[in-house]
């Protein structure tokens, strides 16, 4: 069976992972207005900002090609970083709390035709910060898109990550099954 | 592709059902609900003289309404946003290097859909 992963760096990881201890101060994004979604989310902490951001990868499945979205950290233009902190509505939900814990959110979706797997495509589609009161997300919007969500909540499981929607669909011949796993990155 | 409720908007209908219906009087949708014709994958197909001036139209007349938001790194693309609910992403330059354009309401329990947008012969 064909496996295509898409999965954060570790060095995208260890700049999130700089994250923990941090107070949060806001969050944006590039050309953010009254809507908390961007191609480009930043994490602006009182000593650190970090851009978490997504692009399209083309990948190779068996039979065709696709476009699918990846989560990048740390690799922006400058430019866009300015741009989104100089224009950009503010979010500031948990302004002043302390980031606790980072967490990934890491989708396996498998396609089987006929009970027998064909391909399976691992990637990480949320990343979950952990901060004194409650709980925020990053996550992608869908499969195939470079826009990222945030949403925030009292607790992890009230958090409600987007299911991360695909142009996969399963009918009587082909099925396609999604497996998510949480893990923290420290 | 009516019917779905969507509390941030009077009236309830999410304004990109609206833009979809307004769409359809020139590119009829098929009894899935999708513009143009199948292509390979799961996208659809929309072939027209001049394909950019066409995905063009499809952001312009479907955006009516939303946020519309830039893509980073000096890409050029936008995305529409309908309160977080509903979205249009345009790229210009697909990885086929065609225009395509990314329709998402599933969060109003209907089908996503891809349309490229490519040259007619």
């Amino acid at each position: 069976m064909k496996i295509v992963e898409n999965t954060l760096s570790e060095d995208a990881q260890n700049q999130l992972v700089s994250l923990v201890g941090q107070k949060l101060e806001y969050v944006t994004g590039l050309g953010i207005k009254r809507f908390l979604a961007s191609a480009m989310l930043l994490i602006v902490t009182a000593d650190l900002v970090v851009d978490i951001s997504a692009t399209i990868v083309n990948e190779d499945f068996p039979g065709f090609r696709e476009d699918f979205g990846r989560i990048r950290v740390g690799d922006s233009l400058e430019s866009d970083i300015s741009a989104a902190q100089r224009e950009s509505t503010r979010f500031f939900k948990f302004s002043g709390e302390e980031i606790e814990r980072v967490l990934i959110r890491r989708s396996t979706m498998t396609k089987t035709e006929n009970g027998t797997g064909v391909w399976q495509y691992v990637s990480d589609i949320a990343i979950h910060f952990q901060v004194s009161s409650g709980w925020f997300a990053l996550s992608l919007l869908n499969h195939h898109d470079q826009v990222l969500t945030v949403t925030y909540a009292a607790n992890d499981e009230q958090l409600e990550i987007p299911e991360t929607d695909s142009l996969f669909e399963s009918d009587l011949f082909e099925k396609y099954e999604v497996s998510l796993d949480d893990f923290e990155i420290s | 592709m009516g019917g779905s409720h969507d509390s941030a908007y009077p009236g309830g209908q999410n304004p990109l059902q609206i833009n979809i219906a307004e769409l359809a009087k020139e590119f009829p949708l098929n009894a899935d609900g999708l513009f143009g014709e199948p292509g390979t994958g799961n996208s659809q197909v929309i072939k027209s003289q001049d394909p950019l001036v066409t995905a063009n139209h499809f952001f312009d007349v479907l955006s009516q309404g939303a946020d519309i938001g830039p893509m980073p790194d000096g890409k050029e693309g936008q995305f529409a946003n309908f309160s977080n609910v509903t979205f249009v992403s345009l790229r210009p330059t697909s990885s086929d290097g065609s225009p395509s354009l990314l329709i998402n309401l599933k969060r109003l329990g209907q089908k996503m859909q891809k349309i490229h947008f490519e040259k007619k012969d």
